[in-house]
């Protein structure tokens, strides 16, 4: 089955199967590896991408669930060269560890920023349900607060 | 998690010419181990690499897992060669002999990630390298001028004479290294460090914030197939038979491989990989271990625990009078306590599940390997291949979180085997419910502690006994020979090595095999010593009558190190104070690979026994915090991990299969229940010391005094949850 998609601005034909989750079109079919598989059953986040601007776990959105030339934006297309608020952010902060689950971080935190210009923490807490092994939940807040303009807590 | 050997070693410093014009700068030394007759010169890691456009290039046989070693190697470099950090890059060096570690273990040489002891390698190695490498461009230089030594000095890459003339690194390298090799070059004295000991951006940071970084899961080769496997869900179990027919028909599948315990579907990708995967339905022979629940298995180490297990005999002492020492020591007691903690197995559950590419060709193989272990990596795939080690080229791919479980290589081995059988390059990636389910898991443990305290409270004696299984029945460092006792008393060195003046112990593991595959997890056997150590000191002290933390302080008066670490706890955490309302705080203090941690955890728990983390508050001392910044991140995240396994974790069996699938019953602390944590770093005179590992085992001792405070409910046994309790979100 042939399916339309519009991902970070281009259009793609792809020829899949469709009940091929998104994230793995996304991955082997477009070749955007960014994107990662954590868990496969929608609990981690790690494989969290925008569809119509709003964050979806990929792992778990057929293709054929996903309307003809849809917006997907995945982390490559978050920006052209790390220079959305939150990437910069993420390195002033330091945030990332071994970095695994950093892009599905980041993709639901634009979208939360998206959303909520200045959240609040309880709004990060709501937001952010991405699970990190590493333990970067901390700097995770800080640096969403830093990119939303706050440079301390709220 | 590792012992050195003693070594009496010998710096060398050779030089070479490198294909581009490039000048390499490589160390040997002669090395003796303790078991050698005859000193044998064995080359160790430590490159630099100077290429013709000035570009300094370390070698590096670190894994970068997120904790910084690489860019504590760059900030190593550059404060030798007095450069700039963000001007050294890094590289992983190859998997060949003249990069294997031969000071640790008894194989044949490592190169490997584990035991905290990256920054303490480079500590030894690496700046004394780049030192030696300094005085050789700087004596190239004054002998292009033909001016004295004492004339010249480096600074941003080039050397300098008092004249005002400059030659760049580069351009004096090829003279460099022609010269005789200065010998013992004493690194800068820690006094006169410009950039170590300053915080630097990681450099492995920015790419991780775009999807740029290549982690195993995104290796990419030609002609490229996905495979994902099952493998028999009994430990001990292997593969009887098949029927793959159905299946191999099925769009997108190219074939099913029988292993010995496993069955795998090759792919064009991961969907179709899976899908075939969901309908064979593969028959196991059975394992020879009778299947058991996890409370069998726990019901047999509190037999072991209660039981008399293998003594420690410290050099020097007798077992006859330690032992007599003791049951005097215990006489003495005016009162004895007696309690047993238990911790259970654990997934080290890293967010990138267990996967491995290989491209086996008949004459060679080429992996590509989010892995710990490279050099075990390539031993075992050249043997079970039939190839010569050097035709087995092992790339590092980033690594999506190790904690330890990426020491093990089942997932390389079964890449290439896979590999070996379609004869194209295969990406092998476990499902996550392959990689909770299927080990190698952090050993249950459970742990008997007795004390004797006299009139004032003071302990008389102390005992301490482990039962476990055995780490080395099961993990792939068993093939270096090293000997159970080694390794798995690592986990009683902190019941040893405990800094409180407790006299006369007894300290004794009973190893006791539960069938089920282990191996290290970040802080290894500590997490579960130092909760039962730390948690029981409080008992020690509610006995006595005495403030939990007055007690340290006058268990630990003869020991200034640990005692400036919780002095300076006691003063972050205000302690002396009373708590806020309705908030309660623990204590906890431990020390492993050479770092001393406190931690204080602050609490509250509700009518409805729902648990609030509000704070923990950790100092550290290391000796040396090369990065702070990142020595800082390695607390949180230790911090963080350790409340995971603390208050949530637990792998269960039943009937011999792990109940554990995924993260529904696997559940990781989250962001909304994470507490404020807060750092501080006491500076010390002391060696460098780990940081990766060492702030998992004290938080949940930590937090459990805290909900004694709370609640007046000892909790001798993890995961916390279990007992009643729920965890709430912070805010």
């Amino acid at each position: 089955m042939s399916y339309l998609l519009n991902v970070n601005g281009e259009n793609r034909v792809i020829d899949v199967n469709g009940d091929t989750p998104l994230l793995w079109v996304v991955r082997e079919n477009l070749g955007l590896t960014g994107t990662k598989f954590g868990c496969g059953v929608g609990l981690c986040g790690a494989c969290t991408v925008h569809l119509e601007g709003t964050a979806v776990r990929s792992c778990t959105v057929p293709i054929r669930a996903v309307s003809s030339n849809s917006r997907i934006t995945t982390i490559e297309g978050l920006s052209k060269d790390r220079s959305h608020p939150l990437q910069i952010a993420w390195i002033a902060e330091q945030v990332p560890q071994c970095g695994y689950c950093q892009p599905g971080m980041l993709m639901a935190a634009a979208a939360l920023l998206r959303e909520k210009p200045e959240p609040n923490e309880r709004d990060i807490d709501t937001a952010m349900t991405n699970l990190c092994r590493c333990g970067t939940y901390p700097r995770v807040k800080r640096a969403i607060l830093r990119a939303s303009g706050h440079n301390g807590r709220t | 998690m590792k012992s050195s050997f003693a070594l009496t070693r010998r710096l060398f410093v050779k030089t070479g010419l490198a294909a581009g014009g490039s000048v390499v700068f490589y160390m040997s030394a002669g090395v003796l181990p303790a078991r050698a007759s005859t000193p044998a010169t064995i080359d160790l890691n430590s490159w630099i690499r100077i290429a013709p456009d000035g570009a300094v290039t370390a070698f590096c046989r670190t894994t970068e897992l997120g904790q910084g070693a690489h860019t504590s190697l760059a900030l190593i470099v550059a404060e030798e060669l007095h450069m700039d950090g963000s001007a050294v890059a890094v590289e992983m060096a190859p998997v060949s002999e003249q990069f294997m570690d031969i000071t640790q273990g008894q194989g044949a040489g490592y190169y490997v990630t584990w035991g905290s002891l990256s920054s303490r390698d480079m500590d030894t190695n690496m700046r004394r390298m780049a030192a030696t490498v300094r005085i050789l461009l700087l004596q190239a230089a004054a002998k292009l001028w033909a001016v004295p030594e004492q004339e010249c000095s480096t600074e941003g890459g080039v050397v300098r004479h008092v004249g005002g003339r400059t030659l760049a690194y580069a351009s004096v390298a090829p003279v460099a290294a022609a010269l005789p090799i200065p010998q013992n070059v004493e690194p800068k004295p820690r006094a006169k460090w410009q950039r170590l000991g300053h915080s630097m951006a990681r450099i492995d940071i920015p790419a991780k914030t775009d999807g740029s970084a290549i982690y195993g899961v995104d290796v990419k080769l030609p002609e490229l197939l996905v495979a994902t496997i099952m493998q028999c869900p009994i430990f001990g179990g292997t593969l009887r038979s098949v029927d793959s027919s159905a299946v191999e028909r099925l769009p997108g599948v190219k074939k099913v491989v029988s292993l010995e315990n496993a069955v795998a579907v090759v792919a064009d990708g991961y969907w179709s990989a899976k899908k075939g995967l969901d309908v064979l339905r593969p028959v196991w022979n059975k394992s020879p271990h009778k299947p058991e629940d996890s409370s069998m298995q726990s019901a047999k180490l509190r037999v072991a625990a209660q039981s008399p297990g293998r003594l420690f005999v410290p050099v020097g002492a007798k077992e006859i009078e330690l032992r007599t020492a003791h049951a005097q020591g215990m006489a003495r007691g005016a009162q004895h306590l007696e309690a047993i903690y238990e911790v259970p197995f654990l997934a080290h559950a890293p967010l990138e599940p267990m996967n491995a590419t290989a491209h086996v060709s008949r004459d060679r193989a080429e992996l590509w390997v989010p892995t710990q272990y490279q050099s075990m990596v390539r031993e075992v795939v050249a043997e079970i291949l039939g190839l010569p080690r050097d035709k087995v080229i092992v790339h590092t791919t980033a690594v999506g979180g190790g904690f330890g479980r990426r020491t093990e290589i089942d997932y390389a081995i079964q890449a290439a085997q896979i590999s070996r059988h379609v004869e194209q390059p295969v990406k092998l990636i476990w499902s996550r419910e392959e990689d909770m389910s299927r080990g190698y898991f952090r050993p249950m443990t459970t742990i008997q502690l007795k004390a004797a305290l006299d009139a004032q409270g003071n302990p008389t004696a102390f005992a301490f006994t482990a039962a476990c299984p055995s780490i080395m029945d099961y993990s792939i460092e068993r093939r270096n020979g090293a000997p159970q006792s080694e390794i798995d008393e690592a986990g009683l060195a902190n019941a040893r090595d405990w800094p409180y003046a407790v006299p006369e112990r007894k300290v004794e593991l009973a190893l006791t095999d539960l069938g089920v595959p282990l191996t290290w997890m970040r802080s290894v056997g500590s997490a579960a010593s130092v909760f039962a150590l730390e948690c029981f000191l409080d008992e020690m002290a509610a006995a006595a009558k005495i403030d939990s933390v007055a007690y340290r302080r006058q268990l630990l008066r003869n020991r200034p190190r640990e005692l400036a670490v919780l002095e300076k706890a006691v003063s972050l955490a205000d302690w002396d104070r009373p708590s806020t309302p309705g908030r309660h705080r623990g204590f906890a203090l431990s020390i492993s690979n050479g770092s001393v941690v406190a931690q204080v955890a602050e609490i509250e728990v509700n009518s409805q026994r729902a648990v609030k983390l509000h704070r923990i508050q950790c100092v550290v001392d290391c000796g040396i915090a090369y990065n702070p910044n990142a020595v800082v991140a390695q607390m949180e995240g230790g911090i963080i991990f350790g409340l995971t396994g603390a208050l949530l974790g637990e792998i269960v069996l039943k009937n011999g299969a792990v109940v554990q699938k995924n993260f529904d019953s696997y559940p990781l602390l989250t962001l909304a229940q994470t507490p404020e944590i807060e750092v501080a770093i006491l500076q010390s005179d002391a060696p460098v010391g780990g940081v990766g590992e060492e702030a998992v085992p004290p938080v949940g001792a930590a937090v459990a005094n805290a909900i004694f405070a709370a609640t007046g409910q000892r909790l001798r046994s993890m995961p916390f949850m279990r007992h009643g309790f729920t965890l709430a979100n912070v805010r």
